[in-house]
């Protein structure tokens, strides 16, 4: 049985993603990751090592498309979230804002 | 050219993408040089990460050691009574798996070849070879015969098992490089991890094994604890 939870890093890959949709490949989701990673530093190894990751677990589906001239010709690798992938990152939303609520409610207790 | 030659390290089921990526990434040839080092080794091990099916690799490293043991045995036995005998054994057995993994992460997928399994092998036993003429590994007629053993066991095992790349794919089956766990990877990682103390421990020097295993086992421990 695969394990059907996502890392922090692999939240922010499947974000990326998702606002990127049909725009979603290599450089992109790379400029979009260490927006969202600030101010932490990201470097693209990490990204393609999570994508290649994510893709294993049946989170995201890859195609290449055609070259361009503004990469030598070459073709770009565009990805898109399969419906497991945002069942995934819906269920790690809704962690995270459980948490901050769980956060909101301590600091609003200490304070009165 | 610069291109061209990084392109050599990128695997080629992913140059394309990742030499295209670069490439819009940095116009100035330092800066494309600068990313291409901090990436592409990321991108390697991804792609030996994707393309290894641990259970054959373990199945492998079992057939290859097994095979450089037996041939010690028969001809050299007090090799394998000396303190490091043991752990001399599985260097050439290291050597030939990593360029197995190696061979299967940078073959092409698009040029599917009957003869891969055959090329493949006897890559990483040319690189055996080669290692051990620059600086003898074992006495050569172990070499030689725990090397063809070897040769012979991963063929077989290669045939019956190809890389995950070259299995037949099903329409509407999971792709290859979403691999369905026979076994747990913490298993694998157990199997393999006792194995390597047991291999290092035998050539610990009596007065240190007692402390040596124990910080092994306690080290191995304290990662599969953390793990979990």
């Amino acid at each position: 049985m695969k394990s059907e939870s996502v890392g922090q890093f692999e939240q922010l890959v499947l974000t990326a993603i998702l606002s990127l949709r049909d725009d979603a490949y290599g450089v992109s989701i790379h400029s979009k990751v260490a927006d969202l990673a600030k101010p932490k530093s990201v470097s693209l190894g990490a990204v393609y090592v999570t994508l290649d990751r994510l893709e294993d677990k049946g989170y995201l589906a890859s195609w290449l498309a055609d070259p361009t001239p503004e990469r030598g010709g070459r073709a770009k690798r565009f990805y898109r979230l399969e419906a497991l992938g945002e069942r995934v990152l819906r269920e790690s939303a809704v962690t995270a804002k459980r948490v901050w609520q769980e956060v909101g409610r301590v600091r609003g207790w200490l304070k009165s | 050219m610069i291109e061209k030659g990084i392109g050599i390290f990128i695997p080629p089921a992913c140059r394309e993408e990742v030499l295209g990526d670069l490439r819009e990434r940095n116009d100035g040839v330092q800066l494309f040089l600068y990313d291409a080092l901090r990436t592409v080794p990321f991108v390697i091990l991804s792609r030996v990460r994707r393309t290894t099916d641990s259970v054959v690799l373990l199945m492998e490293a079992f057939c290859c050691y097994v095979s450089y043991l037996a041939a010690a045995w028969v001809f050299s036995p007090s090799l394998i009574a000396k303190r490091e005998g043991l752990l001399l054994l599985a260097i050439p057995c290291g050597i030939a798996l990593v360029v197995l993994m190696l061979a299967d992460a940078y073959a092409n997928p698009r040029k599917k070849s009957q003869l891969r399994p055959v090329l493949a092998v006897s890559l990483a036993f040319a690189a055996v070879f080669a290692i051990h003429l620059a600086r003898p590994l074992l006495p050569m007629r172990i070499m030689a015969i725990g090397s063809g053993m070897s040769m012979l066991f991963l063929l077989v095992l290669r045939m019956l098992f190809p890389p995950l790349a070259d299995r037949p794919q099903q329409a509407q089956g999971p792709a290859f490089w979403q691999k369905q766990e026979i076994v747990a990877a913490g298993v694998l990682k157990a199997t393999a991890a006792i194995a390597g103390i047991l291999l290092i421990g035998s050539a610990v020097p009596d007065h240190l094994k007692g402390p040596v295993l124990g910080m092994l086992i306690a080290g191995v421990a304290i990662y599969f604890i953390t793990r979990t």
